[in-house]
């Protein structure tokens, strides 16, 4: 079982290996410098971070069977809460103050999370549904909080996104990148992450062998509340503002992202770095996409739906012939 | 009176009437006509897609993709309507051909390949998405000549003589009418009806029992391709204009409608009723916050909490009952 398991595991992240060097190669061929240069790649990398992370959250909650649709509100909520906290406690954009109001993020995050983890794994509503009623909610206190308008965020705290590591890297790719090994650690080689997988096949199989799937289901929801916080703190850095309704799309995209990266969406498989490489392959894509004039941005809306669909579709294939 | 009170809309209604006498008290202006008129002018085209939520839940899963095909339907007709001046009659035919057509896609995915059916709704969403506003341009466009006779259908005008303010019905509310009886004639007197309970609560015995179960499987993401896109013209009409915009992200709140009216997501449960007060409750909740004096800003956080708190309810009622079919098994044993 644990040969063939890792069989696909590596099958699923070398594919998407392989399509994200196929399209760079592609990129490189037809747009040539214009696409290939380091400024292209660094905002590449910059702006993948954000929804990367939740995706990477939403795969947590679709290995273990659901789905976590309040992760891009829960974002907006936390960055608005850090935004506010910063302004009220470090206008002049003291370090200290700076900290505290991620942390105060972060923790957030966890809250909102795990008020997520307990309605699908205690109460037992529908993981769409539970995550649905939260999503409306963590909206409305946003709305709240910033009465409907955007909340700029002190000026201090816009070198954290704007940060090059080494001088090339962008900082928020390398918080991808290392939230991307850990999630993948944790997720692949613990025995938390077989559980998760293991709460995803049968639940009930899960329960009767001694699993706890209340702290697991709610473990894996609460990774998802702090990954959409530290994307929240990312893109109030970027933007240097937060909006309640900021990157409503991205619901759409972190499932399209999850899907493709490997996970099944009716729970049980599913591994993180098929979902890494999924985001980047996504934001090429979307950066390419951006070099062809005639192409509007609501064009991708469709392209993300058709790739969804023919990759879904190829996979089923797949498994037939296989077996 | 016991099977009164194990209802799911027994309690929808105890709360809409609570509620309504609770601002009838505080703002004494829930039942001035106008208010209650407005009320139903508001809840018409949730109602309608209230409709597409419930037959997909009932039967399958999740249908997300309504507003979309709504919205991208009535855009193309309008737009068709206002350059070319087709007669309206044609206009609605293409308009409820498109709406089949994207409910094929739809139904085509989920019985041949046997996908979850959120993913699949989520991505002919998109995919309408990027057609009505990449393709289209998707920019407001007014309600085209033909169609003016429709838009300017208003079975009820009234004036309350508490404010003096006034409001309308719009005819668009008989054709929600007409497609709650249409609905609650196939589900409670025919064969397909049956099917379409029977497929949602177990689809292999659906099947053993002789339920063609793919076809019907199929129909029902058809016709709620139509039913979308009756529910996007009647939205248009209504407005006089239509703007693909206002289409986008209306799923949420018409699955949020019926779960509290006692549609189960795990299939196989939901009355009609049920679904039409779940759609007025949160129509009331939308509409009426403001005249108790409770900010515009927090309809939302009131949303969610009342989301939360109905599926909470209905979870912990269906957990119950499930426990008391497996003790009553088991005595009988």
């Amino acid at each position: 079982m644990s040969a063939g398991r890792r069989f696909r595991v590596n099958s699923d992240f070398l594919r998407m290996l392989m399509i994200l060097a196929v399209l760079l190669i592609f990129a490189g061929i037809t747009r040539g410098s214009a696409f290939m240069s380091v400024l292209n790649f660094q905002t590449i990398g910059k702006q993948l971070t954000e929804y990367g992370l939740m995706a990477m959250g939403l795969s947590l909650a679709m290995i273990t069977g659901g789905i976590d649709l309040s992760t891009v509100y829960i974002a907006n909520l936390c960055g608005a809460s850090a935004a506010l906290i910063m302004k009220s406690i470090a206008p002049q954009g003291q370090i200290w103050g700076i900290l505290i109001a991620c942390v105060a993020a972060l923790v957030l995050g966890l809250v909102c999370g795990s008020l997520n983890g307990f309605l699908v794994s205690v109460v037992k509503v529908p993981p769409m549904l539970a995550t649905l009623g939260t999503y409306e909610l963590f909206y409305g206190i946003t709305i709240v909080l910033s009465n409907g308008k955007s909340i700029t965020s002190i000026s201090a705290f816009k070198k954290f996104a704007s940060t090059m590591v080494f001088g090339v890297v962008p900082l928020p790719f390398v918080i991808f990148v290392i939230a991307a090994v850990i999630l993948s650690v944790v997720a692949g080689m613990t025995p938390f992450g077989r559980r998760l997988h293991l709460v995803g096949v049968n639940a009930k199989a899960s329960a009767f062998s001694g699993i706890n799937n209340v702290r697991v289901i709610t473990a894996a929801y609460m990774i998802s509340g702090l990954l959409a916080a530290v994307a929240g703190l990312i893109s109030l850095s970027r933007v240097a503002s937060v909006k309640a309704d900021f990157g409503s799309s991205y619901v759409m995209m972190t499932i399209l992202i999850a899907v493709l990266g490997g996970c099944d969406p009716d729970g049980g498989s599913g591994e993180i770095p098929g979902v890494a490489v999924a985001v980047i392959v996504l934001q090429v894509i979307s950066a390419y996409l951006n070099t062809i004039s005639w192409i509007n941005n609501y064009y991708r809306q469709a392209l993300y739906g058709l790739l969804l669909l023919g990759f879904m579709t190829y996979k089923y294939y797949r498994v037939k012939r296989r077996r | 009176m016991k099977k009164l009170l194990g209802k799911n809309e027994f309690y929808v209604a105890l709360i809409i009437v609570i509620l309504a006498a609770f601002i009838q008290a505080k703002s004494g202006l829930f039942f001035a006509v106008n208010n209650i008129v407005d009320l139903f002018r508001a809840i018409t085209v949730n109602a309608i897609y209230a409709l597409c939520a419930m037959f997909a839940f009932v039967s399958t899963g999740a249908d997300v993709s309504f507003p979309m095909i709504a919205g991208m339907s009535t855009y193309i007709v309008f737009k068709l309507g206002v350059e070319t001046g087709i007669p309206a009659v044609v206009l609605v035919v293409i308009a409820l051909v498109i709406g089949a057509l994207c409910g094929c896609v739809n139904g085509f995915f989920i019985v041949k390949f046997h996908f979850n059916s959120l993913i699949v709704t989520l991505s002919t969403s998109s995919i309408c998405y990027g057609i009505a506003f990449g393709a289209l341009k998707g920019v407001r466009i007014n309600v085209p000549e033909p169609f003016m006779p429709f838009a300017n259908w208003n079975i009820l005008k009234v004036t309350s003589s508490q404010t003096g303010l006034g409001a309308s019905l719009h005819g668009a509310f008989i054709v929600m009418l007409l497609m709650y009886l249409c609905a609650y004639i196939v589900l409670n007197h025919t064969m397909i009806g049956r099917a379409i309970y029977a497929i949602g609560g177990d689809e292999v015995s659906a099947r053993r029992a002789g339920f063609k179960v793919d076809a019907i499987r199929f129909s029902v993401f058809v016709a709620n391709g139509v039913a979308s896109a009756i529910g996007g013209l009647c939205y248009a009409c209504m407005c006089r204009n239509c703007s693909p915009m206002e289409y986008y992200g209306g799923e949420m709140i018409v699955i949020a409608a019926i779960v509290l009216g006692g549609v189960r997501l795990t299939g196989g449960h939901g009355s009609l009723l049920g679904c039409f007060l779940g759609t007025f409750l949160l129509g009331m909740v939308s509409n009426s916050l403001t005249m108790i004096g409770v900010s515009v800003y927090y309809q939302n956080v009131f949303l969610g909490i009342i989301i939360i708190l109905g599926a909470s309810i209905a979870a912990i009622q269906a957990a119950r009952s499930m426990k008391t079919v497996s003790s009553s098994e088991k005595e009988g044993k």
